[in-house]
């Protein structure tokens, strides 16, 4: 079993987070025109990359939401990134 | 003359006695002895027939290289299948029985079969036995394959530990290497586990004479008792059989036979693997035979367990560091021969007993054989874990090369096959310092495999695979190393190929004319060795595997009579009573309609939005417009799917200004929470709204029906409960006895009804309370049967019923937020892509069958025909007998050309074809009367 | 329509036997109060007048304290009596949660073998939330008081899951401390 750390609570086993998406997509403001093209790119285009992937993952005990960097193909971690301010 | 116990020496407990049987006959044993040490020491060579051909096997080694000696064992009434009788521990009483021989291992009445190899040579069930139908063969050749029998009958407590553990450096094997690398490593202030398969730590430490100057066990007592005192850990009996992402190291600790083993998870810092290393064999002609041995297995049957396997001995071992092995086996009184310089294909000589060895033009008198083609290093670990192998030419074997930085191969497992050198090794390996030169310069010239013998020659004994199938699967251009395997079976036995691997690949090249790194080596993975099945179960069993969600009201339940069910991940009262249930259900559904229904809705969710933003996350969560929605009020509404999808359905509650209540269905409450988590975090600003869980702190009795109001009012709510005070679809904050409650008036069932939520400690209260009220009434309480009839005869959906993957809001009338809402939402833009905007989407709907018609069948499709036959233009999601209404009513999803009230459609089901007539999704009182009273 | 009364054990009530192996004891405790506090930390803090939020392997001891859950909430355990709902003054949400935890405390030398069982966890790797995974099922875990005893905190409604799964790690415990003598 791998092991990720979250931002907040610190290493922990794999099986207490999730993964929540490609890193980098922003949501398209439909309060304005979007493409059809534009939408099915937010929604299902995804880059897949083989190596160093930046993904969005959330650590549900703590539903810390933050960026994980990892290797698809060694399963390496290589970094993680933390959205939330501290709120210390 | 076949094996036997020598007077002196060896590990076991000679002052004690254990009996056991082999395949019906008596034997004694000593503590200590595996199964299989033990029969050798008397004399019993035939222990088992091969998978294939049944030809006679005995025992080729003493540990777990061995392919041959597996038994079913019985003891103390229970029975295990398929034990490796190598590394099984004699234990008083064991009753063995050879597998895949009948009547037994000696006289098997399928050793016929082999004189029929010749058709039966590699994949032969892919050409022959075809016609006329290969189904019609298939039967009995399943019977023969597979090796023991399961007796079906579940040992009492079999069940594995599993536990988490960590350590700073985990030592694999307890030999002179192992032992020493972990003694440095514990005196050095480092937390230190070591583990070893046999019980008795020491490895090939035996076989010396002396070992620094001491006899071999009390160097081993003295490297032990400095790990324990420095803090070490040792654990006995403890096989790493896998190693895993992020530095996991899988270990099974024996625990005894009918025990299951203990399952420890090691996480572990650094790992030296000290795994030792294997012999490899020689292959020539009837190389299969009874009393072909690995001369390592040889030296360590005696070294062990005081066996001397053979009495005049045959040995083919062209390596560096035989001549040790052949004198220690001279020391024990056994008589060697040493067969050099092998030009041609040796033969053995003799079928059940092995009477001599044919090679270089004479003929050995011997009944034992014993052959090593040079030591291999045990690196299966090292591969699971990333390691890549390179191969050593004057070795001639693979050897650990380049891998991750946490992991390294010692001793024999690295190629270091010398115990000075080894020890030197380990020291400086656990400094992380590169070893020291070594002095002893091993080398092994292994003989290759020629083909042409007349015999066959063994590559795989467990497959029976051999040099004539490697040769087959060369001609018919299976040649890449991963068709080689699957092909011929090669390696893909229980044994994991450890005797085959390299005399399969040395085939395979010298056939090409290739080197063997050329050939290339097949993946490595765990486990090592066979585990029981039960290891990866433990306590994921029965309840465990699924635990349902307990209500806080289910004693109340229980006691009344209900009939518990799963409901959305709850056990939850399905019915009340005993009796037919869908008479009891059917009085049920007429109760509530007639007087009240009282039931527990406790697990709705109950998640609160609040802070500032909150009015703004919530209209933007939902479809419908929420903003607008006043304190003290209720909306319907839907959640999405950025897909526009329908996710869930529920009611959303304004308590004030910036504090909301969503009462989600009860089965998406986790899904809900972590969608609006998901949201909050990643498109809003978690500074302005929180979301608040507090499902499992409110307990929910709902009283629905005509009589509701009555009942409520005799609750002692202080509050107002008339329809102009308390209009449907409006939240009440009250207390009960001393504590906060909420009372909202929303309905499941068509009918007036109350929600009453109070904390869950006091949940036993207002349910008795409303029982015994209730019961003045003639209402009582009702289950989630009823439940979904009564809203059933509302039209009210059920996601995931009555909704698919691709219903959207509009196609449940639900149209105008898609038209109206300006303010972004989720799934708000795929609303309006083309398919969204189709106009042969699939509607909701409702269906009458013809009077004195049976109802519909859940999931009948509505049909059209086609030129081809039948098309499907939706199908039947909702079907029931009405007991209100006195008749069937169904709800369905249907293509919209044929979606309008009146139209005559077709309704197929199980080859039959019924009519049935579009109606309104509503059966009961659509105007709503009733529902606002 | 199926009725699986009897594969189902009744639950248990919250005034259940204490699990006792001599390795451990497993008893069910009631906090007077327990509040869900989100917003900043220290504010949270403060306004229940408790000095810290508990994370792993901080000790909690007292009648009160708070376990920290996230980066942004805490849970209040017999803190002030405080009214649900946003608190715009402070920028503090609130929830009563009293009766929304079992909370389970397991005390003696085995205890930190159960745990182990469920999680990987240990004393060396700290971690700033109480939260975590055990076994599949969402706890707040926490050493209270002193060396060998800990609590855990659980949805209510799975609390009779999480106690029947304690119960088989305590004896597979004291079965393998019996062994290792």
């Amino acid at each position: 079993m791998q092991r990720f750390t979250c931002p907040f609570c610190g290493l922990r086993d794999e099986r207490e987070f999730r993964f929540s998406g490609e890193a980098g997509k922003t949501r398209p403001d439909t309060t304005r025109d979007v493409s059809d093209q534009q939408w099915r790119d937010y929604l299902f285009a995804n880059r897949n990359p083989m190596g160093a992937a930046r993904e969005v993952w959330v650590h549900q005990p703590c539903q810390e939401y933050f960026i994980m960097e990892r290797d698809t193909v060694t399963m390496d971690v290589i970094g993680h990134q933390q959205l939330r301010k501290d709120a210390e | 003359m076949t094996g036997t116990r020598v007077a002196k020496g060896g590990l076991i407990d000679r002052s004690a006695s254990l009996n056991f049987q082999f395949d019906g006959k008596s034997y004694k044993g000593h503590p200590g002895d595996t199964i299989a040490s033990a029969l050798i020491a008397n004399g019993v060579r035939i222990m088992g027939r091969s998978f294939k051909y049944h030809r006679p096997r005995g025992a080729w080694s003493g540990w777990f290289d061995d392919p041959n000696a597996i038994f079913n064992i019985r003891l103390g009434g229970d029975e295990l299948t398929n034990c490796p009788a190598t590394t099984t521990t004699l234990e008083d009483g064991m009753e063995a029985r050879s597998v895949n021989a009948f009547p037994s291992a000696k006289f098997d009445i399928k050793g016929g079969l082999d004189r029929f190899h010749r058709f039966m040579p590699a994949g032969f069930y892919y050409k022959m036995f075809m016609w006329p139908d290969w189904h019609l063969f298939e039967p009995s050749i399943r019977k023969m394959a597979g090796l023991g029998k399961l007796d079906g009958h579940e040992i009492e407590g079999y069940q594995s530990d599993q536990i988490h553990d960590h350590c700073d450096l985990l030592v694999v094997g307890a030999g002179a290497a192992g032992l020493e690398a972990a003694r440095t490593a514990a005196k050095s202030g480092m937390s230190v586990v070591l583990v070893d398969d046999h019980r008795t730590a020491g490895g090939s430490l035996y076989q010396m004479a002396d070992v620094e100057g001491v006899c071999p066990s009390d160097w081993v007592h003295q490297a032990l008792r400095e790990i324990k005192a420095a803090g070490g850990r040792v654990l006995p009996g403890a096989t790493a059989y896998g190693i895993y992402d992020h530095r996991l190291v899988a270990i099974a600790q024996e625990r005894g036979f009918g025990l299951a083993p203990l399952l420890i998870r090691m996480r572990v810092g650094r790992c030296l693997l000290a795994s030792g290393a294997l012999d490899r064999p020689v292959t020539f002609a009837d190389n299969d035979r009874p009393g072909v041995m690995s001369l390592n297995g040889a030296a360590d049957l005696l070294a062990r367990y005081g066996v001397l396997v053979g009495e005049r001995l045959a040995v083919m071992a062209p390596h560096a560091l035989a001549a040790d092995q052949v004198a220690l086996l001279r020391q024990g009184g056994a008589s060697v021969e040493i067969v050099e310089n092998i030009e041609d294909t040796p033969e053995a000589l003799g079928g059940k007993r092995l009477r001599g060895l044919r090679a270089n033009g004479r003929t050995y008198d011997c009944d034992t054989i014993l052959t090593s083609a040079g030591l291999m290093p045990v690196v299966h670990l090292w591969r699971h874990a990333g390691g890549k192998l390179r191969w050593d030419d004057t070795m001639s074997c693979f050897v650990p090369d380049s891998g991750p930085d946490w992991i390294e191969a010692i001793g024999a497992a690295n190629g270091t096959f010398e115990l000075e050198d080894a020890l030197a090794e380990a020291q400086a390996k656990v400094g992380l310092s590169a070893a020291p030169a070594r002095r002893f310069a091993y080398y092994a010239t292994p003989p290759l495999p020629v083909a042409g013998s007349m015999k066959r020659q063994w590559i795989d004994l467990l497959h029976d695979v051999t040099l004539k199938d490697i040769a087959l699967a060369a001609r018919e251009n299976y040649v890449s190393v991963e068709h080689l395997k699957r092909y011929t079976t090669w390696g893909m036995a229980s044994d994991q190929g450890k005797t085959s691997n390299v005399a399969g690949l040395s085939a395979m090249a010298a056939i090409q004319g290739k080197s063997i790194p050329q050939v290339g080596t097949t993946t490595f993975r765990p486990p090592f060795v066979p585990v029981p099945l039960e290891l990866y179960r433990g306590v994921h069993k029965q309840q465990q595997n699924h635990p349902l969600k307990r209500l806080a009201l289910e004693p109340q339940h229980r006691s009344a009579g209900a009939a518990m069910g799963e409901y959305g991940g709850w056990l939850r009262p399905g019915w009340y009573g005993q009796g037919e249930p869908i008479d009891i259900v059917n009085r049920e559904v007429l109760m509530a309609r007639g007087r009240a229904g009282i039931f527990d809705g406790s697990p709705l969710g109950k998640i609160e939005i609040l802070g500032p933003d909150a009015e703004a996350f919530v209209n933007f969560i939902y479809y419908n417009t929420i903003k607008t929605l006043k304190p003290g009020f209720i909306r319907y509404g839907f959640m999405l799917t950025e897909g526009g999808v329908v996710y869930d359905d529920g009611v959303i509650a304004r308590v004030d200004d910036d504090r909301f209540i969503i009462s989600c269905s009860s089965s998406h409450v986790d899904g809900v929470n972590a969608l609006l988590e998901g949201w909050r975090q990643d498109g809003h600003d978690p500074e302005g709204v929180f979301v608040h869980d507090t499902t499992a702190h409110w307990s929910t009795v709902t009283i629905a029906g005509p009589k509701a109001r009555e009942i409520l009012g005799g609750l002692d709510l202080a509050m107002e409960l008339s329809a102009g005070e308390f209009p449907h679809m409006g939240l009440r904050e009250t207390c009960f006895a001393g504590r906060p409650a909420r009372v909202a008036r929303v309905s499941f069932t068509g009918d007036v009804s109350f929600e009453v939520s109070v904390p869950s400690s006091l949940a036993p209260v207002l349910w008795d309370a409303a029982i015994a009220i209730g019961a003045r009434h003639g209402a009582g309480p009702i289950g989630l049967e009823a439940l979904s009839i009564l809203r059933a005869e509302k039209g009210y959906v059920v996601i995931g019923r009555d909704t698919d993957g691709e219903t959207m809001p509009h196609d449940l009338g639900f149209g105008i937020p898609r038209l109206k809402k300006t303010a972004a939402f989720v799934g708000d833009r795929a609303l309006h892509n083309a398919h969204a905007s189709r106009e042969e989407r699939r509607h909701f709907i409702g269906l009458d069958v013809p009077e004195g018609s049976e109802k519909l069948a859940n999931g009948a499709h509505f049909v059209k025909k086609t030129k081809d036959g039948f098309a499907s233009c939706g199908y039947v999601t909702s079907s029931y007998d009405s007991p209100t209404l006195g008749r069937p009513i169904a709800l369905g999803l249907m293509d919209a050309s044929l979606a309008r009230e009146g139209t005559e459609v077709e309704v197929f089901h199980l080859g039959e074809t019924r009519r049935a007539t579009v109606t309104r999704a509503c059966f009961f009182d659509p105007d709503g009367e009733r529902l606002n009273a | 329509m199926r009725d699986d009364s009897t594969k189902w054990h009744p639950a248990l009530g919250m005034d259940r036997h204490d699990i006792d192996t001599g390795g451990v004891r497993i008893s069910l405790i009631h906090p007077d109060r327990m509040t869900l506090i989100s917003g900043p930390c220290n504010a949270a803090l403060e306004w229940s007048g408790i000095g810290t939020a508990i994370g792993w392997p901080e000790v909690a001891s007292g009648h009160s304290y708070a376990l920290r859950c996230r980066r942004d909430q805490i849970l209040v355990v017999n803190g002030p009596d405080l009214t649900d709902g946003w608190h715009a003054d402070r920028g503090l949400a609130v929830s009563d949660m009293t009766d929304g935890f079992g909370v389970v405390d397991i005390c003696g030398g085995d205890a930190l073998a159960i745990l182990c069982r469920g999680t990987e966890i240990s004393h060396e790797e700290p971690s700033r939330s109480a939260n975590r995974a055990f076994f599949g099922y969402a706890v707040m875990i926490y050493a209270y008081d002193a060396q060998n005893h800990f609590r855990m905190h659980v949805p209510r409604q799975l609390l009779d899951g999480l106690w029947s799964l304690l119960q088989s790690f305590a004896q597979q415990a004291s079965v393998v401390a019996e062994m290792d003598k």
